[in-house]
């Protein structure tokens, strides 16, 4: 007795040592950018956890730099917008694709071979086809291309929900008369909601941190996201890695609120079909 | 309601050839049940009739209206599916009035004929619950009321009570074979159990590797079976079966004894006997006395097994009888001796 009780209390403190380890290695990270964000050169230079003369003054700096506040604006507006965009296509796509049997055997190994592929290979072609739509430095422009960009993702996030549903519960909605859209909206969309929120939520994240194509298709103020933002800090010869902290910080917010508010449909979402 | 008529209905996957150009005519109002082990084509032959499978080649026809080529949506059938297939984000009221609504039937209909399918069917208590908050038999009847409200076609019915434990079956069995000969709807029902075939259908269609072997009412299938496989598969506890070589009338067993039939046949044959046809008067024209290897009592009956010829055959005698015999004596009719020829045809007296 005496013993299993002792050994509960060793099981206990060899979670909490591995627990503590990683909350330390996951938000050392965080915790070093909040410090450096009220950090001088100085005290970033000396590479200190914490700062030896704490300053608030990057914030003001760094929002006068750079037009912080407008560039989160437009990634929150490309993220949601993109999302919204992956979701139209992607939904439909996964349901005539595992359901209907449509190019049941080519649209998923396509979707993956397109995503394992290097993005770059596409920022050429993207760059003259938006040019062409007239959708160049804009967020429609950047949420298309983000939203295409995510669509592989979200059709394997959605692939594990739709193949959940019994074939039967769509067959008894076509014997009841419904046809494939009315089946789709009526009876797919309404269980498989809580994978549509967290595809939309992880595409959002993924939209919200993109860099390469948001800075090689966004030049203006009007269209520039946070993570172009972010590299405006850096100069020829010095980086202002206080101001650029206090910049990576504020932009940080709108996304781990999403994700805080939102975590249990993501954590359903991302474990989908591991356990039956 | 309509007539159903299958005509050279072929299906195929890929190679495999699923159904061999079938043919079937289904009156108005019949129940028909579809038997046949597993694989054998019963369920694709449904769901060919209700458009989920495309066909291959020959036709349906309602009412002598082709339809094969037309999808579920515009069959106009309703369905029972064997996991009932309910629609979990709905109530049992929204569940019965679904197939309502995309036909855009009016509030007030749909609230009339939700009310009388749940009256008939007693799950008016459950028309808020979701099909979660039900039992296995309540969901059960909330799918026969969603396939009743429609007034369509036909019922197709994809072994409906297999998920449904032996007493509820039974239960369940009844109350659907007495709602079909309620609203006089024409139905399809699919299933491998025979004893459900037997005591529910108008007609039997047995099938086997894709193709039917025998059409016909339960008492014409188990007293005048057309092939040894249909006289096997009909039939509960099921034929036993012996070989023998014919001359006329006599049939030798491989054990030398010898068996007068009603039929008349020559060389190889095979004999199917059915347990409970063995008689305890010893008068008849074969007289048998056989050697007991096991017994089972089930009940008001015992079975008994024991070699004969070549075969383990069963015996099956009213009572329980616990304590097992060594030798059984034995009857059997000349008329209850089945014989199959080598193409497991059988041989007509």
């Amino acid at each position: 007795m005496t013993a299993s009780v002792q050994d509960t209390r060793t099981d206990r403190l060899i979670r909490f040592g591995f627990l503590a380890a990683m909350l330390i290695f996951f938000a050392l990270p965080i915790v070093y950018l909040f410090s450096t964000s009220f950090k001088t050169p100085d005290d970033v230079l000396q590479g200190r956890l914490l700062p030896e003369a704490a300053t608030l003054k990057n914030y003001p700096n760094a929002f006068a730099h750079v037009p912080v506040l407008r560039m989160i604006w437009n990634s929150v507006a490309v993220a949601l917008l993109s999302g919204v965009i992956t979701l139209v296509i992607a939904v439909p796509a996964t349901y005539a694709t595992i359901k209907l049997g449509a190019f049941r055997r080519t649209v998923p190994n396509i979707t993956l071979a397109s995503y394992a592929a290097p993005p770059i290979i596409a920022l050429i072609p993207l760059f003259y086809l938006l040019q062409t739509a007239q959708l160049m430095d804009s967020i429609p422009g950047l949420a298309l291309v983000h939203g295409l960009m995510n669509l592989p993702v979200a059709f394997w996030l959605l692939k594990s929900f739709v193949s959940d549903i019994p074939a039967e519960i769509d067959e008894a909605a076509w014997i009841d008369g419904a046809g494939y859209w009315h089946t789709l909206f009526a009876v797919i969309l309404p269980l498989i909601f809580p994978g549509i929120l967290a595809t939309a939520l992880i595409c959002i994240i993924l939209s919200y941190n993109e860099f390469l194509f948001a800075s090689a298709l966004t030049f203006s103020e009007a269209s520039r996201t946070i993570t172009v933002g972010m590299s405006l800090f850096q100069g020829e010869r010095l980086v202002n890695f206080g101001q650029m902290a206090a910049a990576s910080f504020t932009g940080m917010v709108p996304i781990y609120l999403i994700a805080f508010l939102f975590q249990k449909h993501l954590v359903g979402g991302l474990t989908q079909g591991s356990i039956k | 309601m309509v007539s159903i008529n299958i005509q050279n209905l072929e299906k195929h996957y890929g190679k495999v050839k699923a159904l061999h150009g079938l043919n079937l005519e289904i009156d108005d109002g019949e129940f028909i049940v579809l038997v046949g082990p597993s694989g054998c084509g019963k369920s694709t032959l449904l769901r060919c009739v209700a458009g989920l499978n495309p066909i291959s080649g020959g036709d349906i026809l309602f009412d002598g209206t082709p339809v094969g080529h037309l999808p579920p949506q515009e069959r106009d059938l309703s369905m029972v599916f064997q996991n009932y297939a309910l629609y979990p984000h709905l109530t049992v009221a929204q569940n019965l009035a679904f197939g309502l609504k995309v036909r855009k039937t009016s509030a007030e209909e749909i609230e009339k004929r939700v009310k009388w399918a749940a009256d008939i069917l007693a799950i008016t208590p459950y028309l808020d619950r979701r099909p979660r908050a039900l039992s296995g038999g309540q969901r059960q009847r909330v799918a026969m009321g969603r396939a009743m409200v429609k007034h369509s076609n036909a019922f197709l019915f994809d072994e409906p009570l297999s998920n449904l434990d032996a007493q509820l079956r039974v239960q369940m069995r009844k109350e659907i074979r007495a709602l079909q000969q309620r609203i006089g709807v024409t139905s399809i029902y699919v299933t491998h159990d025979q004893v459900e075939a037997m005591t529910m259908g108008d007609r039997i269609v047995v099938m086997k590797d894709g193709r039917i072997e025998q059409v016909g009412s339960p008492a014409e299938l188990y007293t005048a079976p057309r092939t040894r496989f249909v006289a096997g598969f009909i039939g509960s506890p099921q034929m036993s079966f012996v070989t023998a070589q014919a001359d006329g009338h006599q049939m030798t067993l491989s054990d030398g004894s010898v068996l007068t039939c009603a039929t008349a046949a020559q060389g190889p044959v095979t004999l199917g006997i059915r347990p409970e046809h063995f008689l305890d008067n010893s008068s008849e024209a074969n007289r048998l006395t056989l050697d007991v290897t096991n017994q089972q009592v089930v009940g008001t009956s015992t079975s008994y097994f024991a070699t004969l010829g070549d075969g383990e055959i069963e015996v099956i005698r009213q009572g329980s009888d616990t304590e097992r015999p060594a030798t059984l004596a034995l009857g059997i009719r000349p008329e209850h001796i089945m014989v199959f020829g080598k193409d497991d045809h059988r041989i007509a007296a």
